[in-house]
């Protein structure tokens, strides 16, 4: 790779720090003074946070990713990107549509937002899919004992 | 209770929920999540219905406000402390997946304001992403150069340093003590932080080896290289630069805050110093009343105060005593009241009169009393005040103060107690610098005052007039006077403690210094005398100065310059500036010159020394600076008229040219300005032209300048 891509992409997400670099990271925060550090010493801790693997780190990540959002508001946009692959990441799709329809009505030529949003709306699909199987599956299971009850209650 | 009733309570119950925590959606995970504490309040909330369903609704509702703060304490946590995520959302009333969501719920107004900003700069459409990808060169970089990196460029550009630190980590701690002690390593890792090797030399490409190989894998690989490295460095530019901005806007905030700060802190110690000053009136005033014994009449003037201020409150009591009489005898009872009062005051004044020219007759040396009396009382302290203004800004102005011009002004402290006199008018006002008002006038001169010195000790002034008298004032019993209001002590001078009369001719200059006071005058003496026992002890003769401008009609048209145009005595050291130019100092107790510094080539108007040096100016529009200890000059300049006045502090030498302005020359900055109405640049150049206002005489203390000006005008500077 001879150059840095201008945003992540999904699968950046899913590629671990070692937890010595996260802990450098964490340490440059705390030394430029916690919340009073520079957007980039944050967001660097914040998106090492999400690119580890487990749950709580990722949403501690995001929660300080969200307060980049609310306070660099120059960043807004890139920084609805990184929620949005954030939120992904945790299993929090209605909150990652959210993000990526707000960041779509403003780029709607964005290639990788359409990318982004289409990854959204298909993981959506598939709970939704599930979703409606596990209801029919009750419905069904319900219609089950209804009919034994009613049975039984002819006999 | 019916069905319907409970339907329409469940329904209740959850919607509260709902609406407590989040706006719209969400709301599944939330209340199907196991074990989470909303399901359990609303199962309580549903089980205990048919009890009291609105006991459970304010259940909810408390539970919401613990919440609340429950959130607030955490958002208060210093989120970066923790070294994992474990628990930072989860508290007693939810779990780690509920809190989450709570704390990184944006709003729809802060999640679509900015962002559809213009300003906001437009993420890199893939497809241009892939142009760049294809040129590879630096240069397509630099064209899209409009757009700043993203903050993940800036993460992606920061981890090379981080394995670095790693790697220094490595090298000094070694493997072993690693995992033994992790707080050590905190700290340690933060003491490496602390200097992040961010920018030494990346990689040192070897230009050698590329001149002499011919391997062109190896120099296509090198040139990816370098332009990775030359990325890496952009984006690390953009990150630099982004701090910078960050920083600047902190800065600008930090300065604007500290302008209000600084702009209260001036109104609050005007405010002090206003009161202060009213305080030490009231104090003065009751140590006044102690002093003559007034107490007893003091409850009797009161009174008479009282009667004339509230003399229609007072008729009416009056005519109610006598409403049963009749109208004629009313009046008359009126007159009555009136005429008592009347011989009441004035007998009042009259016994105040006696009282104080009785205790001044019961002490036969009033000097020595009244320095006794001053003594241990000290005047307020230095202030402060002058310096929360910018150099150059007028503090106050006094307009038409006299007459026919200031002739000469002194002030003990910045923002304290100014007295001036005009030409043509032997009396003397004072001045509170702090409330601005005339506090005192000082009446028993008989001709024009031409010199006088106030003392930061005591409460006094000393002033010299061409009746050829030198009188000392006690300014506190003046104000007090003034206050009175009493046409007879106006006209008295009661205020005078002692009139040193042996000149014979008018007075040009005084000075003093704890127990002496040296003065010059016309009848080519100058005379020290002792302040306790008001006797003159020295006389100096002074016959041998002839004047270096002995042209008859210049002298005639331009008037009379004084033989002794400035004096100032230090202990037993005295400096005078004579007409003929030259500037002498003497030995007090053998009254002989011991030194003289010639250069002026005309009279001296103004000198002022310290302890390393002496200041002097002259009608041949020089200002010299002379050595004290080598009598040389360290330092001198020209003006571009006669000086008038001169003084200086610790930083600057200010000093009248009667003109608009009056000339600066900072010490320590070695620059000279004008200051004054007119001193902005433009038109400091055409100060020469006469103006209305020309500044005839100056004092500065501590960077706070009072001009006095040949039409009467009062003004006060920070310098």
């Amino acid at each position: 790779m001879s150059k840095i891509d201008y945003l992540p992409t999904l699968q950046d997400a899913y590629e671990p720090l070692l937890p010595q670099q996260v802990e450098i990271l964490r340490q440059i925060v705390v030394s430029e003074g916690g919340d009073a550090a520079s957007i980039q010493s944050r967001f660097n801790y914040a998106w090492a946070l999400i690119k580890s693997n487990d749950v709580n780190n990722q949403r501690l990540g995001i929660k300080l990713l969200t307060d980049i959002f609310k306070e660099a508001s120059s960043r807004r946009r890139e920084c609805l990107y990184y929620l949005t692959i954030g939120c992904y990441k945790v299993n929090e799709f209605t909150m990652a549509r959210r993000y990526v329809n707000t960041l779509r009505e403003n780029e709607p030529n964005n290639s990788q937002i359409i990318q982004l949003q289409k990854m959204v709306e298909n993981k959506i699909q598939k709970e939704a899919w599930m979703g409606i199987a596990v209801a029919t599956g009750v419905v069904a299971g319900a219609a089950a004992i209804a009919g034994m009850f009613m049975k039984s209650k002819r006999r | 209770m019916s069905g319907s009733d409970h339907f329409a309570q469940v329904k209740e119950a959850i919607s509260a929920t709902t609406s407590i925590l989040f706006s719209n959606e969400a709301v599944e995970n939330t209340i199907l999540s196991s074990q989470s504490p909303y399901k359990k309040l609303l199962q309580k909330a549903i089980t205990n219905m048919d009890g009291d369903s609105t006991n459970a609704i304010s259940n909810l509702q408390s539970f919401q406000e613990e919440l609340d703060q429950d959130f607030s304490h955490l958002e208060g946590k210093e989120a970066y402390l923790r070294k994992s995520g474990d628990d930072y959302f989860t508290n007693s009333f939810v779990d780690s997946k509920t809190g989450f969501k709570v704390m990184t719920y944006l709003d729809d107004e802060i999640l679509n304001e900015n962002v559809s900003n213009g300003k906001t700069k437009l993420l890199l459409d893939g497809t241009r992403e892939k142009e760049s990808d294809t040129t590879d060169s630096r240069n397509e970089e630099q064209l899209e150069g409009g757009k700043k990196s993203s903050l993940f460029q800036g993460f992606e550009a920061s981890l090379p340093v981080v394995d670095k630190v790693i790697e220094k980590k490595k090298a000094t701690h070694g493997l072993i003590t690693e995992d033994k002690d992790k707080e050590n390593t905190g700290d340690f890792l933060s003491l490496l932080v602390s200097d992040l090797p961010d920018f030494e030399n990346e990689k040192q490409f070897d230009t050698d080896r590329i001149s002499r190989s011919y391997s062109l894998k190896y120099l296509k690989g090198l040139s990816e290289n370098i332009i990775r490295t030359i990325n890496l460095l952009l984006i690390k530019k953009d990150m630099i630069d982004d701090e910078v901005e960050a920083a600047d806007k902190k800065l600008q905030e930090a300065l604007k805050k500290s302008e209000k700060a600084k702009k209260k802190l001036k109104t609050a110690e005007t405010n002090e110093l206003q009161l202060d000053n009213i305080l030490s009136l009231v104090k003065e005033r009751i140590s006044f009343i102690e002093e003559y014994d007034l107490e007893v009449e003091t409850s009797c003037s009161k009174d008479s105060e009282n009667v004339e201020g509230k003399t229609d409150e007072k008729t009416p009591d009056n005519t109610e005593v006598h409403t049963n009489t009749n109208l004629n005898t009313r009046e008359d009872n009126r007159d009555d009241v009136t005429r008592k009062e009347e011989i009441k005051s004035s007998r009042i004044s009259h016994s105040l009169n006696e009282k104080i020219s009785s205790k001044r007759k019961s002490k036969q040396n009033k000097l020595q009393l009244f320095f006794d009396e001053e003594l241990g009382k000290s005047k307020k302290g230095r202030t402060t005040l002058q310096h929360h203004y910018d150099s150059g800004d007028n503090i106050l102005t006094f307009k038409g103060a006299h007459a026919n011009g200031v002739s000469c002004l002194d002030f003990d402290v910045p923002f304290g107690t100014l007295s001036t006199a005009g030409y043509l008018d032997p009396i003397v006002k004072v001045w509170d610098l702090t409330r601005k008002v005339q506090m005192a006038t000082l009446n028993g001169h008989m001709a024009t005052i031409t010199c006088m010195q106030s003392s930061p000790h005591y409460s006094m002034l000393i002033t010299g007039s061409k009746d050829a008298t030198i009188k000392l004032w006690n300014l506190k019993l003046a104000s007090q006077l003034y206050l009175e209001e009493n046409a007879d002590i106006g006209n008295s001078n009661q205020s005078c403690i002692h009139t040193f009369s042996s000149h014979l001719d008018e007075l040009t200059a005084i000075s003093y210094d704890t127990i002496n006071l040296v003065s010059g005058s016309q009848d080519k003496t100058i005379r020290q005398w002792d302040l306790l026992s008001g006797k003159c002890v020295q006389t100096i003769d002074l016959s041998f100065i002839k004047s270096r401008n002995n042209d008859f009609y210049s002298n005639q048209l331009l008037g009379e310059k004084p033989l002794v145009g400035a004096i100032q005595c230090f202990d037993a050291a005295l400096a005078t500036g004579t007409k003929d130019g030259i500037v002498r100092l003497w030995d007090l107790r053998s009254g002989v010159p011991v030194r003289t510094l010639e250069g002026h080539t005309d009279a001296v108007t103004a000198l002022k020394f310290d302890s390393s040096s002496i200041v002097t100016a002259s009608s041949d529009k020089q200002v010299r600076i002379w050595d004290l200890r080598t009598g040389t000059l360290s330092n001198a300049f020209a003006l571009e008229k006669p000086i008038t006045s001169l003084d200086f502090d610790s930083t600057s030498i200010i000093c009248s040219t009667k003109t608009s302005n009056f000339q600066v020359f900072n010490k320590i900055e070695n620059r000279h300005w004008n200051c004054g109405p007119t001193h902005d640049s433009e038109q400091s150049g055409t100060s020469n032209e006469p103006s209305e206002s020309n500044i005839i005489t100056i004092r500065v203390k501590d960077n706070y300048t009072v001009a006095g000006s040949d039409d009467g005008t009062i003004s006060a500077w920070r310098v």
